[in-house]
């Protein structure tokens, strides 16, 4: 269990972490996502105690980290692979940390082990790859058998074997009734790993809630409708909220109603459904909309006009007796929406 | 090497149930000895860190190589290769000390290095990160790694130092050298000469936790070393004589030229100060050093 309350750190002029309350519960995985420089290393570093915060406090499993009599078996924190003398062998790497907490020889063996590393254990990390680091810093994390895990980008330079086994440790690790916290760009695979997500941007956190309910909340409702006669459905449909679009072979795709309705509308009008296929957003979809604001660095080609095609309008389901939901059609709109109603649920 | 690795995890990977059972044999070591920060352990730690790494190495090997070769540089091409060593024992023991000052000041250089490469390696390769995620209060282990740097400088520097004498001992023996290396006047040359060797180390060492990069520990170390104290003697008078001998390696050359079988009333005082001043430069570098990794961000 990770803690953080009223969570601030300033560096010089900039709120790097802007007044951050979050939980974060154990026996399931919470995924942290943010672009870069939101805070999501800075919040982690000051998890174990590497960055004083400026105000607030955070702690694990009840107090803060550096008062734990044992801090390597509270918490296991893989935050930089590099976090290594690059002269020094693995093995000897695990040793030195292990003997801090009188770990057994043993145990390090057994991380080697578990992390695949025993080929090259005793190697000089300088040579290491990247993926062959990221798991030596995974080795390093779970040497004290720690009640929490917070791993930082942990599937950054592994092969599609390593990011699918890292996908399986954690999610046993939390199974097993442990904190994980894990952060990672690659938003397919934290749709596949998290339980939970807790979303940061420019240091504040702009949503706290179960996986499904962050996507749900943050996508459009888009539903895929074939019907033999499109022209007529799309009449039936018309509505100031509702944007239909025809696809080829009489595809509909229609946003800002839900297939319920659609169901109703077609069985009044007496059209003929060949499908009805209510479309979810991916993670990807609801993590960009979600951060759009909050984005420091971005690539200068893909502002404007790129980004708000590629999120289109989106909204979520605001009033369910209006089978037509009364959702903007700006797309700028549209995302506040989709953001108030995220800050709401991280209430 | 690197497809086997893989190869295991993802068998491994594939049942998962094997996966957890691996992290969960260890569970019961959680309770069986669950044992937290030791200052032992942290000591354990930084023995461990200082002997898996090759420079640490490399400098016992500079160090020894440097001052063999230069004791037996001096010792045959001193005036005593003809005109022969006198018998009187003090005499020796004074030769033997003057060879051994010469050694160190060139071993001060080489241990200098050592110290500040300590922690400012730990920064440059951020090596820190985990060193201070391991023992968060931080200090226990700075004072752990000071302490492991200044016992294995310690028995380094009296290793090296046996040496050189044995090297000067082979090369003078037959021309009148004979002191033995335990008597009381060389010995207590050897152990001033040490303890000077690993005030510089502990006082680099401390830099390196204020600059945090070796670069600039070895650039600070060596301009106090021998940069101020020259730059001081070229200082008006009752500048160069009243700072002067506050230098590190102004007092610690002070300690080392001393005929000791003569100390008698204000020379004892004076050398009595003189210690003070080189202990007071590590100390103040640790201290400093200890206060800055106490309270900056990692």
């Amino acid at each position: 269990m990770i803690q953080a309350h009223a969570l601030t750190k300033q560096y010089g002029s900039k709120r790097a972490v802007d007044d951050v309350s979050f939980t974060i519960a154990p026996g399931r995985v919470t995924g942290f996502l943010g672009p870069n420089g939101a805070g999501k290393s800075t919040t982690m570093r000051m998890i174990v105690g590497l960055d004083a915060p400026t105000s607030g406090r955070v702690t694990v499993g009840g107090r803060p980290y550096r008062e734990h009599r044992a801090p390597l078996r509270e918490v296991g924190a893989l935050l930089d692979a590099k976090a290594v003398h690059r002269g020094r062998s693995a093995r000897d790497h695990l040793l030195a940390i292990a003997a801090t907490h009188g770990i057994p020889t043993r145990r390090v063996d057994e991380v080697i082990g578990v992390t695949g590393l025993d080929a090259v254990a005793g190697k000089r990390v300088g040579g290491f790859s990247l993926g062959m680091g990221q798991r030596l810093g995974i080795a390093a994390a779970l040497l004290g058998d720690p009640h929490t895990l917070i791993l930082d980008e942990p599937v950054n330079g592994l092969d599609p074997d390593g990011v699918r086994w890292v996908r399986e440790l954690v999610r046993g690790l939390a199974a097993d009734g442990r904190t994980v916290l894990l952060s990672s760009h690659l938003m397919s695979e934290m749709q596949l790993t998290a339980d939970h997500l807790i979303v940061i941007g420019r240091g504040r956190i702009i949503a706290d809630a179960p996986v499904a309910e962050v996507v749900a909340a943050s996508t459009s409702s888009a539903v895929r409708v074939r019907t033999p006669e499109p022209e007529r459905l799309m009449r039936a449909l018309e509505h100031p909220h509702v944007t239909v679009e025809l696809g080829a072979e009489g595809a509909l795709t229609v946003t800002g109603t839900t297939s319920d309705a659609i169901g109703m509308i077609a069985a009044r009008s007496g059209v003929v459904l060949l499908e009805l296929a209510p479309i979810t957003g991916s993670l990807e979809d609801a993590y960009l909309s979600l951060t759009d604001a909050s984005v420091d660095y971005r690539a200068g080609g893909a502002d404007g006009d790129g980004a708000h095609g590629r999120h289109g309008a989106r909204a979520g389901r605001r009033d369910p007796q209006d089978p037509h939901d009364p959702s903007g059609p700006d797309a700028r709109a549209a995302r506040e929406t989709a953001r108030t109603s995220t800050m709401e649920m991280a209430r | 090497m690197t497809t086997t690795g893989t190869r295991t995890a993802t068998i491994d990977g594939a049942r998962p149930g094997i996966r957890i059972a691996g992290t969960r044999a260890s569970a019961g070591t959680r309770d069986g000895d669950a044992r937290g920060i030791t200052f032992g352990g942290l000591l354990r730690s930084e023995w461990i860190k200082l002997r898996s790494l090759r420079s640490t190495w490399i400098v016992v090997a500079a160090l020894v190589a440097m001052s063999a070769g230069g004791a037996a540089l001096m010792a045959v091409s001193g005036p005593w290769m003809q005109d022969g060593i006198p018998a009187d024992a003090s005499a020796q023991a004074m030769f033997v000390a003057q060879l051994l000052a010469i050694v160190t000041m060139f071993a001060q250089l080489v241990v200098a290095v050592f110290g500040a490469l300590s922690l400012g390696g730990e920064y440059a390769t951020g090596m820190i990160r985990s060193t201070m995620t391991a023992a968060p209060r931080r200090l226990g282990a700075f004072s752990a790694k000071a302490i492991v740097l200044a016992a294995f400088t310690f028995v380094l520097t009296i290793a090296n130092f046996v040496v050189a004498y044995l090297v000067v001992l082979a090369i003078l023996g037959g021309h009148g050298l004979s002191i033995a290396l335990w008597h009381p006047d060389v010995a207590l040359s050897l152990l001033v000469d040490a303890g000077y060797l690993v005030a510089v180390t502990v006082f680099a060492f401390g830099i390196g936790a204020v600059t945090r990069s070796s670069a600039g520990a070895i650039a600070i170390t060596l301009g106090v070393l021998l940069v101020v104290p020259i730059v001081l003697s070229f200082l008006p008078e009752p500048v160069a004589t009243s700072v002067g001998p506050a230098m590190l390696s102004t007092a610690g050359q002070q300690l080392m030229f001393v005929d000791w079988s003569d100390v008698t009333g204000t020379a004892a005082n004076d050398l009595a100060r003189a210690a003070g001043v080189v202990a007071a430069w590590p100390a103040a570098s640790a201290l400093l050093g200890g206060i800055l990794i106490a309270k900056r961000d990692v």
